[in-house]
């Protein structure tokens, strides 16, 4: 895996780097000390893993991660941080506190192989993101990796998009024309105005009024598909 | 119940008392035929006036703040109040009844009777003196165990604050890693660094929140936590200090400074790409120590909350130094923030 460290503190990455050297699937290919660096390092050297420190000057690094399109495997490492460390606990995030014990990166570092792997089966050549792509996302004290293939519907909300995946509903900072653009059309499908469905959810489909269709997803919701969206619908759905 | 209607309660429904009793004393030393409509008018004027004149010496006593007065000087006062009273209040009467509302049947003024009636209420008012003086002072009591109590679990509730907060763990870990990484590369460093590192713990455990050290010892372990810093921050942090000499015996509160100067770089540096400087300035004015921490960076209004830190320290200099000490954070040029921070000289 290639490896990207973003720390503030110039010790803390020399420190790390010496920690990885014990580790075989991990090669350093490049370090940052802000999120401003990494935010041009990232497109060209496309790491498959960042190691992650959350206090840097300028932006830190949740919103180094809400502002990237695709988000690898990301280890965070902290020194101490009450409130991100809640967000981490609450959904099982890997992160590690420093000084990092050898033991426990090594573990992080299996597991983002792990899961690396298994979203390296789909082909990475599209240019949108394919199902198996993760985004960042924050909402108040609570952050998730979500997986797009978790995603039921996405829904407009101002200049933000809400997302609907398993309990949850958060937004992200991006316009729901955005997402449509980045997203697999033949998955995610533009039911109307308002929101973007997951195809792989629809349950049932029934003609409604005037020509447009209402589509119930197997999670219960009831979404309403506009006229025209409705003749592009039946398009996608018929083979 | 409000104290003054509790006054009032006491005050009408004791003299009334008082008047009752009189006239059954008449009954039972001189007959019930004594009672007629002289003798009760006699004994309601009698009535009415100790209420009012005790009721002035409850005013002039309130007004001129008799109740703070030490025991030995209030009893003498109240001896001497009381007799004057006495004396005022049987001529009040005497007045009354001869040239205001003459009664019939009253025997004529004389000195000896005038004398043994002015006897007779100053001991009546006594008993009131040391009624009202009495609950006075176990009202007073107890209000003064209250306060000794709040007082000693604000100190306390300071103390767990500033153990809880004294080193800031997300600077002590960071330092921690930083001391493991120069290990490697730079061990001479790394021992210093340690010796920093015990240096500002060893402080941190030594004081408690009702102590002051002196300004020199404080700067010291600001020095140590600087130089830590300056390793976690690399050369984004610079700092200068320029403090007066004879300010450095000055007594402050502990990890005052500290904490200032930790705000600094917190809220300050640490959100700096570029980095900055930090400097410390300290000197004595006429009756008090003024010290400034400056940072580089700028405060915002939207500042949601004041750092329990900052919140800490005002209550402890409240405790120590009263409304004498004073904290003030602003923004002292376009691109600096400046915390003041003064100690009354004791």
């Amino acid at each position: 895996m290639k490896a990207l460290i973003i720390d503030d503190s110039q010790l803390a990455r020399q420190e790390l780097k010496h920690l990885l050297k014990g580790a075989d699937l991990v090669s350093v290919a490049g370090e940052a000390a802000s999120a401003e660096e990494a935010l041009e390092v990232i497109p060209e050297l496309k790491p498959d893993l960042l190691f992650l420190d959350i206090q840097m000057p300028g932006k830190d690094g949740f919103e180094l991660l809400q502002e990237l399109e695709e988000v690898p495997e990301v280890i965070f490492t902290t020194a101490y941080d009450h409130y991100a460390m809640q967000a981490f606990d609450h959904n099982a995030l890997d992160y590690l506190q420093k000084p990092i014990k050898e033991d426990r990166l090594m573990l992080a570092v299996e597991k983002a192989n792990t899961r690396l792997r298994a979203r390296t089966e789909e082909s990475k050549s599209k240019s949108t993101l394919s199902l198996h792509n993760q985004v960042f996302v924050k909402d108040g004290e609570q952050c998730w990796f979500v997986s797009l293939a978790d995603i039921r519907v996405l829904e407009i909300l101002g200049s933000y998009t809400r997302i609907y995946f398993k309990e949850q509903k958060p937004m992200i900072p991006r316009s729901l024309n955005y997402m449509e653009s980045r997203l697999d059309p033949e998955v995610f499908f533009r039911a109307n105005r308002q929101q973007i469905i997951n195809l792989k959810y629809v349950e049932r489909i029934e003609p409604w009024f005037s020509g447009s269709l209402k589509v119930w997803l197997n999670t219960g919701e009831e979404i309403e598909v506009s006229r025209r969206q409705s003749i592009r619908f039946r398009e996608v759905m018929s083979f | 119940m409000p104290k003054y209607t509790l006054y009032w309660i006491l005050q009408i429904s004791g003299w009334v008392l008082y008047t009752f009793f009189s006239l059954g004393m008449i009954i039972v030393f001189a007959g019930a035929k004594n009672i007629n409509s002289t003798m009760i008018s006699l004994q309601v004027i009698v009535g009415v006036c100790m209420m009012a004149f005790s009721h002035l010496f409850r005013l002039y006593v309130k007004r001129f703040g008799w109740i703070k007065n030490k025991l030995k000087i209030l009893i003498p006062k109240i001896i001497l109040g009381v007799l004057l009273l006495a004396i005022a209040c049987q001529s009040t009467i005497h007045l009354l009844i001869y040239l205001v509302v003459p009664l019939d049947n009253i025997t004529p003024f004389n000195w000896i009777n005038f004398i043994g009636y002015a006897g007779s209420s100053f001991t009546v008012l006594l008993l009131w003196a040391a009624i009202y003086f009495g609950y006075q002072f176990v009202q007073r009591n107890r209000q003064n165990n209250l306060e000794k109590l709040e007082l000693k679990a604000a100190l306390q509730e300071a103390e767990l604050a500033i153990l809880k907060n004294q080193v800031n763990p997300h600077f002590l870990f960071n330092a921690l890693n930083n001391i493991r990484s120069l290990i490697l590369s730079d061990p001479d460093k790394a021992r210093k660094m340690v010796t920093h590192i015990s240096e500002l713990l060893r402080y941190s455990i030594q004081f408690n929140a009702a102590e002051k050290v002196s300004l020199g010892q404080e700067l010291e372990i600001v020095k140590d936590y600087l130089q830590l810093e300056s390793v976690q921050f690399n050369d984004r942090l610079t700092y200068d200090l320029s403090i007066a000499d004879e300010a450095l015996s000055v007594k402050i509160p502990p990890m005052a400074i500290q904490l200032l100067v930790e705000n600094a770089i917190k809220h300050g540096i640490s959100k700096l790409s570029a980095g900055g400087n930090i400097n410390i300035e300290a000197s004595l004015k006429q009756d008090h120590l003024s010290i400034q921490v400056t940072n580089t960076g700028q405060l915002y209004e939207n500042g949601k909350r004041e750092g329990i830190g900052l919140k800490n320290l005002i209550e402890r200099l409240q405790i120590l130094f009263g409304q004498f000490a004073d904290l003030s954070l602003e923004n002292s040029s376009d691109r600096t923030v400046t915390a003041s921070l003064k100690i009354p000289l004791t």
